[in-house]
């Protein structure tokens, strides 16, 4: 077997290192991660997209919120999932602050609670921007970050999402840089004041 | 796009002359990932993947293939033990098909690997940020013991209904005064799961707690990973008054490299003595190679 | 010291394969040619196809010959290559009605619409070892006539739909989702009746065999069901035209198909529906009656439930696959002496305790 080749194409190695590194943010909540770009649409949400695509094909389903619906048919096509509403999709992209819709994602159940959806939240900015702070498993004691755009209803309809563990959503946020932080459903959020 | 597509693209298909980087194909690493993303935000919880037939036996560590070959990248280094050995045979057939497929260097010293593949052993040195672990699992259900049927003990997981674990363990000591349960003791997870850690030794238990670095496991043939990161709880089950303790190497000494602080291979000798060797094989190499220097 | 641990694992694995492709090779030099295994084992080569979950009787043959004729090891070969496979398409349903009848007996009735046609069995042939074999056999002027393809063939009608037409069988429901796929989903209890048919597909012939066995000595729900109808033969598969969309014919595959009635014991006793019969199904690749037939009796078993052995579908279902159950059992020889130690340990600790314990309690007896 020695002498067969080995074929790995450009889009499988980027994808691979994305699921390393967002393995790595949702193992470890709050640390500051990178994420590849794809070609997509809207120019702020290449990195977003390119995480989905990293994850979603034609075994799982999608919804794009918060753009018009040739985007969302951009995405179904590139990633060959099926396009449904998000309260029943396997991984949600958000391209705009979620607010309420966060608390509408399907939860699982608590023989499937892997069914809790994923979210992808586009973000104006993991550089800065106001201070949270993170604590739960995968954090040793408590995390900090920064970011901008996301609203304080966003948060209160995450926790509210959570309240039942297992049941639940994972988070994935993406800012236009290319900047990823993880909240697991497992992890404590706070905003903090300066 | 998924592989198959471009390696007809090349003019290549799989199974004749070339194979996808790390033997699998793009959409089955892909449902891997997603069912390892969401272990990671479930710890302990086991998730069900659609396993697929590999080129080693099921029930010869599969499941930590599929894991290992899904997450493997180029930049990785990868170490394989079987019993804490780098040359075992079972090792040396999983290393070859690691990197015959993928071309990865390899490593027989922990600390420079990035993916470590193992069954039933931890490495003596902790995981630093950046290392997965990959265990091999048998049997993924630790309520197995006390109950055969897959759809009880799924509603006992979801209803975090242990208390029948807990009554095996209490009739344990009845019976033999301790609990006898040796490898693979079942742990609670973040305070919400029990988990089987694979049969690795008392010994290892306590390493799994509190981690640097990331504890995935895979179980082919039983078609379920799950997983503990880093920084959690992991807390073995016991009773107050029959403490969890782990095996005991009071006044032996490894035969090769001196050690005395780590988890033993008894051997006999053709003279009947009984001897004992460094378990982790990769521990023992580096502390023998630095007595030399 | 006196001790060296074993090293060269790398070099003892390569030994062993050049040692079992020696054996391969044999003392000719040269292995079997599949094709000859192809022809001539072609019941070796329809279990290999059906239980590796695969019909391609070229590839079975090269692992029958690659596996020195071990079944299961052969079986095992087909599926790892499988899952190498790329899933070009999706089949549509096929009618078995349609099937080019190579063999069909009705058991239940002594004549029916089509008639028996015995075709190739040993049902009735007497088990002499033939000793002529060995010496280049003997072939009879009437076996060298190779039977007609253009054979003239009767329609054969399905003895079910008969008794459906008399109300004495449910008329089966179209059931228009997508049937599982328990390569890519596994199993979950309880298990739909795709994934069950399709685990029973895949079993290994001698353990589902058993199954159905101890459910006619009794660890079953029923005991004794009737076979309405046994046929072998070859149906084409198809596919939707990438471009048209038309129903397209691929290939053709030889399969056994076993139909079995059965009367439910959990009959209530009110009179306001007719009784009527259930019917098991079994569809294995290949030639394997017993496979078939066993497949019909555990579909009726695990549709009817409750407590005997043969009719719990998470006892029979997880325990019928070739590959995982020999898998697992022979996992046994791999290197066990971490956990063995820490086995050990225990038992010499509770010895040592156990010891002193009835020590001090025989010297207080003094």
């Amino acid at each position: 077997m020695t002498a067969q080749a080995v074929v790995f194409t450009p889009d499988a190695r980027q994808s691979q290192e994305d699921f390393r590194e967002v393995l790595e943010c949702l193992a470890r909540p709050g640390r500051l991660g990178r994420v590849g770009e794809s070609p997509f649409p809207l120019t702020g949400a290449r990195h977003a997209y390119a995480l989905l695509r990293a994850l979603a094909d034609q075994e799982v389903s999608i919804s794009i919120d918060g753009a018009e619906e040739s985007v969302a048919r951009f995405a179904s096509l590139g990633t060959g999932s099926r396009l449904v509403e998000s309260e029943v999709a396997d991984y949600v992209l958000f391209l705009t602050d979620p607010g309420d819709q966060l608390a509408h994602l399907c939860r699982g159940e608590l023989e499937v609670p892997e069914f809790g959806a994923t979210a992808v939240v586009l973000v104006e900015s993991l550089a800065s921007g106001d201070r949270y702070v993170v604590s739960g498993p995968g954090v040793p004691g408590a995390r900090e970050f920064r970011m901008s755009g996301i609203s304080p209803a966003t948060l209160v309809a995450r926790d509210a999402a959570c309240a039942f563990y297992p049941l639940g959503i994972d988070i994935v946020f993406v800012d236009p840089g290319g900047r990823m932080v993880g909240l697991p459903r497992t992890t404590v959020i706070e905003r903090q004041a300066d | 796009m998924s592989s198959v597509q471009e390696l007809v693209a090349e003019n290549v298909s799989p199974g004749h002359g070339a194979y996808n980087f790390g033997f699998l194909d793009e959409t089955t690493k892909r449902e891997v990932r997603r069912a390892l993303l969401k272990a990671v935000a479930l710890p302990g919880h086991q998730i069900p993947f659609g396993s697929r037939e590999m080129p080693v036996a099921r029930g010869w560590g599969t499941g930590g293939i599929q894991v290992t070959l899904s997450i493997l990248g180029p930049d990785d280094t990868v170490k394989v033990i079987d019993q804490g050995a780098d040359e075992g045979v079972n090792a040396w057939n999983i290393r070859r098909l690691i990197t015959d497929t993928s071309g990865v260097p390899t490593t027989t010293d922990s600390r420079e690997a990035s993916i470590i593949q193992t069954r039933h052993r931890i490495p003596e040195v902790p995981l630093r940020e950046g290392e997965v672990l990959v265990f091999q699992v048998p049997m993924p259900e630790p309520l197995r013991m006390v109950e055969p049927s897959e759809r009880k003990t799924r509603a006992m997981h979801a209803q975090a209904d242990y208390s029948r674990a807990w009554v095996h363990l209490y009739e344990d000591v009845v019976r033999r005064g301790e609990i006898s349960h040796a490898t693979g003791y079942p742990v609670m997870v973040a305070g919400r799961y029990l988990l089987s850690p694979s049969p690795i030794p008392r010994w290892d238990i306590p390493k799994l707690n509190m981690s640097e670095g990331i504890y995935l496991f895979g179980a082919g043939r039983e078609k379920r990973v799950y997983a503990i990161p880093p920084h959690t709880e992991v807390v073995p089950i016991d009773f107050e008054d029959h403490p969890f303790y782990v095996e005991s190497f009071a006044g032996r000494k490894c035969q090769k490299c001196g050690s005395e602080d780590v988890y033993m291979n008894e051997v006999i000798l053709d003279d009947g003595r009984h001897a004992f060797t460094c378990s982790d094989s990769g521990f023992c190499d580096s502390r023998t190679e630095g007595a030399g220097e | 010291m006196g001790y060296t641990a074993m090293q060269g694992g790398l070099s003892s694995i390569k030994a062993a394969e050049h040692l079992v492709k020696a054996r391969v090779f044999g003392r000719e030099g040269r292995p079997l040619d599949p094709g000859e295994i192809g022809e001539k084992m072609s019941l070796g080569v329809d279990r290999v196809m059906s239980e590796g979950g695969l019909y391609d009787p070229a590839a079975a043959s090269v692992a029958l010959v690659q596996a020195e004729g071990d079944l299961h090891e052969a079986s095992f070969i087909v599926r790892a290559y499988r899952s190498t496979l790329p899933r070009i398409a999706y089949s549509i349903p096929t009618d078995t009605g349609e099937m080019r009848v190579l063999r069909r007996i009705t058991p239940a009735f002594q004549f029916a619409p089509g008639g028996q046609l015995l075709g190739s069995t040993r049902d009735y042939t007497q088990r002499l070892l033939d000793w002529t074999l060995a010496d280049g056999g003997i072939l009879e002027e009437e076996t060298q006539e190779q039977p007609s393809e253009e054979l003239d063939r009767p329609q054969f009608s399905r003895i079910a739909d008969i008794l459906r037409a008399e109300g004495l069988l449910p008329i089966p429901e179209e059931n228009p989702a997508d049937p599982d796929d328990i390569t890519r989903t596994p199993i979950v209890f309880p298990a739909s009746r795709s994934a069950k048919l399709q685990t029973l597909a895949r079993a290994e012939t001698g353990s589902i065999t058993a199954f159905a066995y101890s459910s006619m000595r009794g660890y079953g729900t029923f005991a004794h069901g009737t076979i309405a109808e046994l046929r072998v033969g070859a149906i084409p598969m198809r596919i939707s035209h990438p471009y048209t969309g038309q129903p397209v014919i691929v290939g053709e595959v030889q399969v056994t198909e076993a139909e079995e009635f059965t009367i439910s014991p959990h009959r209530s006793l009110s009179s306001e529906q007719i009784e009527q019969f259930a019917l098991g199904y079994g569809l294995v690749f290949g030639q394997n009656e017993r496979k078939a037939i066993s497949m019909a009796m555990l579909d009726r078993q695990l549709a009817e439930g409750g407590g005997a052995m043969a009719s719990q579908e998470e006892f029979v279902l997880m325990h019928i696959d070739g590959v995982e159950a020999t898998g697992f059992v022979e996992h046994l020889k791999l290197p066990h002496y971490v956990e063995f130690q820490s086995i050990l340990q225990g038992m010499r600790r509770r010895r040592d305790r156990d010891a002193a314990a009835n020590e001090s309690k025989e010297a207080s007896l003094v």
